[in-house]
């Protein structure tokens, strides 16, 4: 699993391939033919990764629009950025 | 809590009964090439259905839970709503990818290819010279073409492969085309499988390899090489007279033609209905395309228990090509598969 801290820049793959259908997103990993649908916070985080943003940013936003704790926001957006890395679908900017 | 529409709809499905996944929209039969070994007329365009009936078309698509689609052809970019197709498919939430000769791609259409973001595009080229890929599809420059277009596609980080139909023509330059592609950082798939005209036409089948050509592209492909242990594990695993006998067309892949006739593969053309008649899954639930997903080998006369089985790549469209009769077999499948099988037992200790 890829190594974050606050200052990693990310942005979205440049072939990442993915779609928004109504507020849902999905990712493709096409190696494998794999589609992984995002919950609403997940999808959030991915829209963030548009980027390049950092680590600290794509935090700050997960806080303050979904009212958690800043240690969970911080834990789960790292968590859900480095699956993205570990699919290829998000890199360091 | 909201619960996933695409989701919903993916998970509907019966479990162990087979579902679409992915519709191929020929867009149109209209070509700049002239292929000796192209199955398809050509047409001016007779009958095409609309930007907004395609649309319409892919609307059904995600209703039916299906999330891909190929767009192909003829050429397909000869349509000058093609990107405007793909961008609504894009809005509907569509993965999608194309096949072109690549001659219609310049940068502006590269451009907008990159934003409407496709999964792969894939290059059709019959050679690894202008000379060869020229001659083959009858259109000066077109080789060229293929190739700036394949460089734009990747400079624009868009996956992208080159195929290529081994024919008689062109089978001695298979590898040189792997490395041209492969330098290139593009995919690379041959393909030996020539399907006679689709409307009674003898040249596709004139381009053939004969055996021996054959047998020299095979060799060179490795197919008489004992699989790797990985590769022979998977095979394994799916080893069953189902699995090599019964392809994905009716399955999991079905096809709409430029008119709106379904059919079940690009090579299978059993017409199931028409789009400007019935539902998509009106004529995926319907006679005769369910009755084809039903077909198992014990409906195949010719092939149960025929000892060149595990070396068959057998399409049914090919057999229903050959003998108006999907379920018979395929002379040139045969002929093939006797081949590769005569290679491995030669090269057996």
């Amino acid at each position: 699993m890829a190594e974050l801290n606050d200052d990693t820049v990310v942005k979205h793959a440049e072939n990442a391939v993915f779609r928004k259908t109504g507020s849902e997103i999905v990712l493709l990993t096409p190696e494998e033919g794999t589609l992984h649908v995002l919950n609403d916070v997940s999808g959030r985080i991915w829209e963030l990764c548009t980027g390049p943003a950092s680590i600290e940013s794509i935090v700050d936003k997960i806080t303050a629009e979904y009212e958690v704790e800043r240690e969970r926001a911080a834990s789960d957006t790292r968590d859900t950025i480095s699956r993205f890395m570990d699919l290829g679908l998000v890199t360091t900017a | 809590m909201s619960e996933s529409i695409i989701l919903s709809r993916l998970l509907s499905h019966k479990q162990d009964e087979p579902f679409p996944t992915q519709l191929n929209v020929e867009l149109t039969h209209r070509c700049n090439l002239r292929c000796s070994h192209c199955y398809l007329e050509y047409n001016a365009g007779r009958d095409e259905l609309t930007a907004d009936e395609w649309v319409e078309v892919m609307q059904q698509c995600l209703e039916m839970g299906i999330m891909f689609i190929a767009f192909t052809g003829g050429e397909a970019f000869l349509r000058p709503d093609t990107l405007s197709i793909a961008g609504r498919a894009k809005e509907l939430g569509l993965f999608f990818h194309f096949q072109s000769n690549g001659t219609c791609i310049d940068r502006d259409v590269a451009d907008e290819l990159k934003r409407l973001n496709p999964t792969m595009v894939e290059l059709t080229i019959m050679g690894d010279t202008p000379k060869l890929h020229d001659g083959i599809t009858g259109s000066p420059g077109s080789f060229e073409k293929a190739l700036a277009a394949a460089s734009m596609l990747l400079e624009r980080s868009i996956r992208v492969k080159l195929k290529t139909t081994v024919i008689s023509g062109n089978w001695k330059s298979v590898q040189a085309m792997r490395r041209l592609a492969e330098g290139m950082g593009a995919a690379f798939q041959p393909d030996p499988l020539v399907m006679p005209g689709v409307f009674g036409g003898e040249e596709p089948v004139s381009c053939r390899m004969n055996d021996e050509e054959f047998q020299q592209f095979a060799l060179s492909e490795g197919w008489d090489q004992p699989l790797g242990e990985e590769a022979a594990a998977a095979i394994a695993e799916l080893d069953s007279p189902e699995k090599h006998l019964i392809c994905a067309a009716a399955r999991y892949r079905f096809t709409v033609t430029p008119s709106g006739e379904v059919i079940p593969c690009v090579l299978w053309r059993v017409p199931c209905g028409n789009i400007r008649e019935q539902s998509l899954r009106e004529i995926w639930e319907g006679e005769p395309m369910a009755g084809l997903r039903k077909t198992t080998v014990k409906d195949m006369p010719d092939c149960r228990g025929c000892k060149l089985l595990s070396d068959c790549v057998r399409c049914p469209g090919l057999a229903y090509m050959e003998s108006g009769d999907s379920l018979l077999k395929s002379e040139e499948n045969c002929r093939m598969s006797r081949i590769i099988s005569q290679l491995k037992a030669e090269n057996r200790p």
